[in-house]
């Protein structure tokens, strides 16, 4: 009869508990998940948001080289995104929030990563400046250079100090097989083809390499040019994927190819991923160009008015022309270049204000 | 015999009465505990909530601190608005005619400056040796102000130089930022 009261009491009892702890646990299960994502998302905007600043802060002089500290597991994420002149571009931590840099214009691979981040900054100069450019790679990413001594050691110089490179030809590397590959993430070729020469060929030894990680991208630039590879040449860029493995860098479809007209161009372009990536970055920069131009083609027009040298005044109504025309299709800066360089400097002779 | 049946089934049904509410009040006891226990969740909940807030409206003051360092460097580093001779640039100046230039293109440079500047405010006020110099406005984007929207607005200056056929001014570059408040 005892046994029966207490079972009778009992079941209730433990059933009460259970279904009230379920509840309780429940309640902070919910609570701790909730709290993790708000903190994950706070955590990789903070990181964002100060990665935006430093970038920022960067971007104010021509010239400067920067690394920046930061944390292997921070894995920055850039994109760009292009329809006809409009681009539109951001960055993220992986899996985080992103942040538009409409602003800044950098080049980079598509991931960054380790303790340290190397920058480097230039104006982008078409003969007058239109902007500053951010070059962004980490230690994770290996540049093999190939080309004439002379050109190779001029490519060096286009890339942070903190940068690994190799370079074909130079401490009994001659080919691409010879060079360990693992622990990089990104692999860059370079290959400097002067004339329609190259020295090593490193499109044709690609096949042959068999110790390049699976997870390791690898990519060649094949820089074409005549006389000063800095000024002016074509590049096309090639990626090996696990698609061709085992034809590394061969062509199965268009090869990307794009145009360069100054050494800030070029930089931008080896430092990013792919050609298609440097051009959406490139065409960024571009847009800067008439909005430059216009304020440059007023300032001339308001010194010819207060500048008392009339031949200056000269100069100063020539160059507005030059700059509207740049205004109207920017896309002709290039052949612009030379008549504002020559004015630039004539004013300067004449002591006047030069126009950029 | 029969007396002492009765007895014993009313002492039997009372003993189960008190027994019941002996169980009754254990239930109440526990829901009693339950109670406050969820009270003071609740209490804890709102305390971290109020808590929350507070660190989302520092966090927003450090961006708004940071925005206004990023515009700041952006202004002093735009090659639009800063002396450069023979494409060399002058540290902390401003081009007068530049800046006038930019001025006389008016309410365009907004849609143009827009990304970078938002809904701001920046002018530059000379101080020496011409203080009478009039003001420049590079851009106005001043919000309309209603009874819906409400803005916090955050003031900065930086001093600056500003050349003009061959003297630099001191100057005073004025930003004014407008942050919407929620």
């Amino acid at each position: 009869m005892k046994l029966r009261k207490k079972a009778s009491t009992m079941p209730f009892h433990w059933v009460f508990v259970l279904l009230a702890g379920g509840a309780i646990i429940l309640l902070f299960v919910m609570f701790i998940n909730t709290t993790k994502v708000a903190s994950e998302s706070s955590l990789s905007g903070k990181v964002i948001l100060h990665f935006d600043t430093i970038f920022s802060s960067l971007a104010t002089r021509d010239g400067v080289e920067s690394n920046i500290a930061s944390h292997p597991d921070i894995h920055l994420q850039f994109r760009c995104e292009q329809e006809d002149t409009t681009t539109f571009s951001t960055f993220q931590m992986k899996g985080g929030i992103s942040k538009d840099i409409n602003q800044i214009t950098i080049f980079s691979q598509k991931v960054v990563y380790g303790d340290t981040l190397f920058t480097s900054i230039s104006w982008y100069d078409i003969p007058f400046a239109v902007g500053t450019m951010v070059y962004l790679t980490d230690p994770n990413t290996l540049y093999v250079l190939s080309g004439i001594k002379e050109d190779v050691a001029q490519l060096k110089r286009l890339f942070a100090s903190g940068v690994t490179y190799i370079e074909l030809g130079q401490d009994g590397v001659e080919t691409l097989g010879n060079i360990s590959y693992r622990g990089f993430h990104d692999v860059v070729v370079i290959d400097l083809i002067k004339n329609g020469q190259s020295i090593y060929n490193p499109r044709a030894q690609a096949p042959l390499i068999s110790n390049v990680p699976a997870n390791t991208e690898v990519y060649l630039y094949e820089v074409r040019y005549d006389q000063n590879f800095l000024n002016y040449g074509i590049i096309n860029g090639y990626r090996y994927t696990e698609v061709n493995r085992q034809k590394l860098f061969t062509p199965s479809q268009t090869v990307p190819t794009i145009r360069y007209t100054n050494i800030d161009e070029l930089r931008g372009i080896l430092h990013s991923d792919s050609t298609e990536y440097a051009r959406c970055v490139l065409q960024k920069a571009y847009n800067n160009i008439p909005r430059v131009a216009e304020i440059l083609s007023k300032r001339s027009e308001l010194l010819a008015q207060d500048v008392p040298n009339n031949v200056c005044k000269n100069a100063y109504n020539q160059a507005k022309m030059i700059f509207d025309d740049i205004v109207a299709n920017s896309e002709n800066y290039a052949q612009k270049s030379a008549d504002l360089a020559y004015l630039n400097e004539f004013l300067d002779r004449q002591n006047c204000p030069t126009l950029y | 015999l029969q007396e002492e049946k009765m007895i014993n089934v009313r002492n039997q049904k009372l003993t189960r009465l008190h027994k019941y509410n002996k169980a009754q009040l254990q239930t109440m006891e526990s829901i009693a505990v339950l109670v406050v226990f969820f009270f003071l969740i609740a209490i804890g909940l709102r305390f971290y909530g109020q808590t929350q807030v507070k660190e989302y409206e520092r966090i927003r003051s450090e961006f708004e601190s940071l925005d206004s360092i990023k515009v700041t460097n952006k202004l002093m580093s735009m090659p639009e608005l800063i002396c450069t001779r023979m494409n060399i640039q002058d540290v902390a100046c401003f081009d007068y005619y530049k800046a006038k230039a930019w001025e006389s293109l008016g309410d365009r440079m907004i849609g143009q400056y827009l990304n970078f500047f938002g809904e701001s405010t920046l002018t530059i006020e000379f101080l020496y040796p011409a203080s009478n110099e009039p003001s420049i406005t590079l851009y106005n984007n001043t919000p309309v102000l209603n009874q819906n929207l409400r803005y916090n607005k955050r003031t900065s200056y930086v001093p600056i130089t500003v050349y003009k056929e061959r003297i630099h001014y001191f100057a005073i570059l004025k930003i004014e930022q407008y942050n919407r408040q929620n």
